[in-house]
């Protein structure tokens, strides 16, 4: 059924709005950038990666190669040793502290491998979530919807999740229900970019490749690109473009 | 200002969230904000019935002694004087040109325990308590002829005594002294309460006090001497000597000169006190008793914010989770420490608000009770300045204990950041 949705229209649009954007930043460009940790002897070098505006693309790499660890920095939550981080045009790795945590709240999506949504907020105010927090994904949300709780609804829609879960507590949805939600509170307000950590994993494998689709095609309604991060190769082929995460790090 | 009310709005769901958990939290803030407000609030009671016993009388008058020991005696009928004032000394002073009144006090004998003070009517007209309370009958009248008795609140109630009940007074304070039972008195009055020690006393006039002795030298019975009551009445029974004189002054200003004249004037060695000030010092020897409460009220605040410390950091660790999730969406390490101090916060703000109400409860429940078994007026009202800062202070105690796992979120979301570590 999704793969009605992927029909052939959607891709011309993509192409359009990049063309329109015309010299329009990459999502991500990763240029020389080094990272160890202090104490120990895990060392992350990347030369040069770049994810285009719109595009997505697929990560793979066995756990524990250092795909947290490079997802960290492009969140800016970790600081580079050397090298640049351009998220959306900005070099994250010359901002401070607060200026990152801004940054990533105004920029950036994430979508974890499970226990995505707060506990004791219900799932219209998880996916509202990010505007509380940015005026940008606030702003963004109202210019679309409205207003950020429609814009909501109307995620959670596409996300196929039924009206009458809209006041459930979140502990009550099942997995798949609770990684549908996390992909609507990460596109809230259309950010720039997407960053999901292994989101399939919790899931059964009948339910891995609709979620996959169903995400890939919602960020391109969007027009935010996608870093989807996976130890399953199977996915490999959905989306854009596929990188070995070893090809990247070159320690 | 936005950011801050989602993190308000946050904390309190997320502690809404965990009421359970943290139900034991707030009880325990409550129970210790009964304990210090509500002790603070009998303290403050204490303090004033006993400061202000007595009112009005600008100077209590008696033989040379200490202060504390003529207040002991003249005002809380407590002890007794080892000397005596003149009767004539008492006349002196009454007929001075800036007197307004006196009231003589003379002591010594006992009923059941409870003193027995001999004066005048002058007692139940110029006698104030309390900014200026007088007295008032509950039941009958005031003495008028001797062998009659008027008996203070509390020792009616004690004792179950009604109007013409007929009693015989005891000489000296203890309870194996002699007694004079062939002058019996007969109860005419009852005083209404005024949780002052004027509710402990029997209140005779300073005849019946001369006639109850007239047969009596050195403090018994002179042995196969006896005069009947009613020969008794027919006597001279002017006293010789009193305990204490109270002053009431026509002009207040005029209280440091006179005290400073009778306790120089020639003739017999005077003690006058001015009763506010030798309260206060009496305060200051009494009040000391309250310090070990305080210490213990404020080890008990101290255990309860110990067990919101230690439950909000046991709840720390199930919680990483949550607070990665919030960073995700933007917020910064700062955010969580707020976040995290804010919970604290209402925890506390809540613990205080349950226990005030509890303790007003507890108030009106048993103010009554209380103000009727000992005479301590405790009512309901609204918070004095010393409750509200207390309080306040609670709640300023929560917040610094709430900033403990405030901080520890703070360095661990700096360190998780994203990884949810699973």
């Amino acid at each position: 059924m999704s793969d009605g949705h992927l029909g052939p229209m959607a891709p011309k649009e993509i192409a359009s709005s990049a063309l329109v954007k015309g010299e329009a930043a990459p999502a991500v460009r990763v240029k020389d950038l080094s990272f160890s940790w202090p104490k120990g002897s895990f060392r992350l070098k990347v030369k040069s990666f770049e994810v285009k505006a719109g595009e997505r693309v697929f990560i793979s790499g066995p756990s524990g190669c250092g795909k947290s660890t490079f997802l960290s920095l492009i969140a800016g939550i970790l600081k580079p040793n050397q090298g640049e981080i351009f998220i959306d045009g900005q070099n994250l790795a010359s901002k401070s502290g607060p200026k990152r945590d801004k940054f990533r709240g105004d920029k950036l999506g994430f979508i974890f491998q499970q226990f995505n949504l707060v506990p004791y907020l219900n799932i219209l105010e998880n996916v509202i979530l990010p505007c509380r927090f940015s005026k940008v994904r606030y702003d963004s949300a109202t210019r679309a919807a409205g207003s950020p709780a429609q814009a909501a609804r109307a995620l959670i829609s596409r996300l196929e999740l039924g009206e009458d879960l809209l006041d459930r507590p979140v502990s009550r949805l099942s997995v798949g229900q609770q990684q549908r939600v996390a992909a609507a509170r990460a596109l809230m307000g259309r950010p720039p970019l997407l960053v999901a950590d292994e989101p399939t994993s919790a899931l059964d494998a009948d339910l891995r490749l609709s979620f996959l689709r169903l995400l890939a095609q919602e960020c391109r309604e969007a027009g935010s690109s996608l870093l989807f991060v996976s130890h399953d190769r199977s996915l490999a082929g959905e989306l854009d473009r596929a990188v070995d995460f070893n090809d990247l790090n070159e320690t | 200002m936005k950011r801050f009310a989602t993190l308000v709005g946050l904390a309190l769901k997320s502690a809404w969230n965990r009421r359970l958990t943290l139900f034991l939290i707030v009880l325990s803030v409550s129970l210790a904000t009964i304990l210090l407000v509500g002790l603070e609030r009998v303290r403050g009671q204490v303090r004033t019935a006993f400061l202000q016993a007595i009112s009005g009388t600008d100077l209590v008058v008696g033989a040379r002694g200490s202060q504390i020991q003529i207040i002991l005696y003249a005002v809380f009928h407590l002890g007794g004087a080892t000397n005596n004032m003149g009767w004539d000394s008492a006349q002196k002073i009454a007929q001075r040109s800036e007197v307004a009144w006196t009231i003589p006090i003379s002591m010594g004998d006992s009923h059941q325990g409870y003193p027995v003070v001999a004066t005048t009517q002058d007692f139940f007209k110029h006698f104030r308590y309390r900014r200026g309370m007088e007295l008032k009958l509950a039941k009958g009248r005031e003495f008028g002829d001797i062998f009659e008795v008027v008996l203070g609140s509390e020792v009616a109630r004690q004792l179950n005594y009604e109007l013409g009940q007929s009693l015989v007074l005891r000489h000296g304070l203890g309870t194996v002294a002699p007694e004079h039972s062939d002058k019996p008195f007969t109860v005419v009055g009852v005083l209404a309460s005024t949780g002052s020690p004027v509710d402990r006393s029997l209140y005779i006039n300073l005849e019946s006090m001369e006639a109850i002795h007239i047969d009596w030298r050195g403090g018994a019975p002179i042995r196969g001497f006896t005069i009947s009551a009613d020969r008794a009445r027919k006597m001279n029974l002017t006293p010789k000597s009193i305990t204490a004189l109270l002053v009431g002054l026509k002009n207040r200003r005029q209280v440091f000169n006179l005290q400073r004249e009778l306790q120089s004037a020639p003739g017999e060695a005077l003690s006058a006190v001015m009763p506010g000030v030798a309260l206060d010092q009496l305060w200051r020897i009494l009040g000391s008793g309250e310090k070990v409460l305080w210490l213990v009220s404020i080890l008990v605040t101290a255990t309860g914010l110990m067990g919101l410390i230690s439950s909000v950091l046991a709840g720390l660790g199930e919680r990483r989770r949550e607070l990665a999730i919030l960073r995700s969406v933007g917020a910064r390490p700062f955010d969580i420490l707020t976040l995290l101090s804010l919970e604290s916060l209402a925890l506390t703000v809540a613990g205080v608000l349950i226990g005030l109400s509890i303790l007003a409860l507890i108030i009106a429940l048993l103010g009554p009770i209380i103000s009727e078994a000992y005479g301590l007026v405790i009512e309901l009202s609204p918070p004095t300045a010393r409750e509200g800062l207390l309080s306040l202070a609670i709640i300023v105690a929560g917040y610094l204990a709430g900033l403990v796992p405030a901080i520890r979120a703070y360095f661990l979301s700096l360190g998780d950041g994203l990884s949810l570590s699973l």
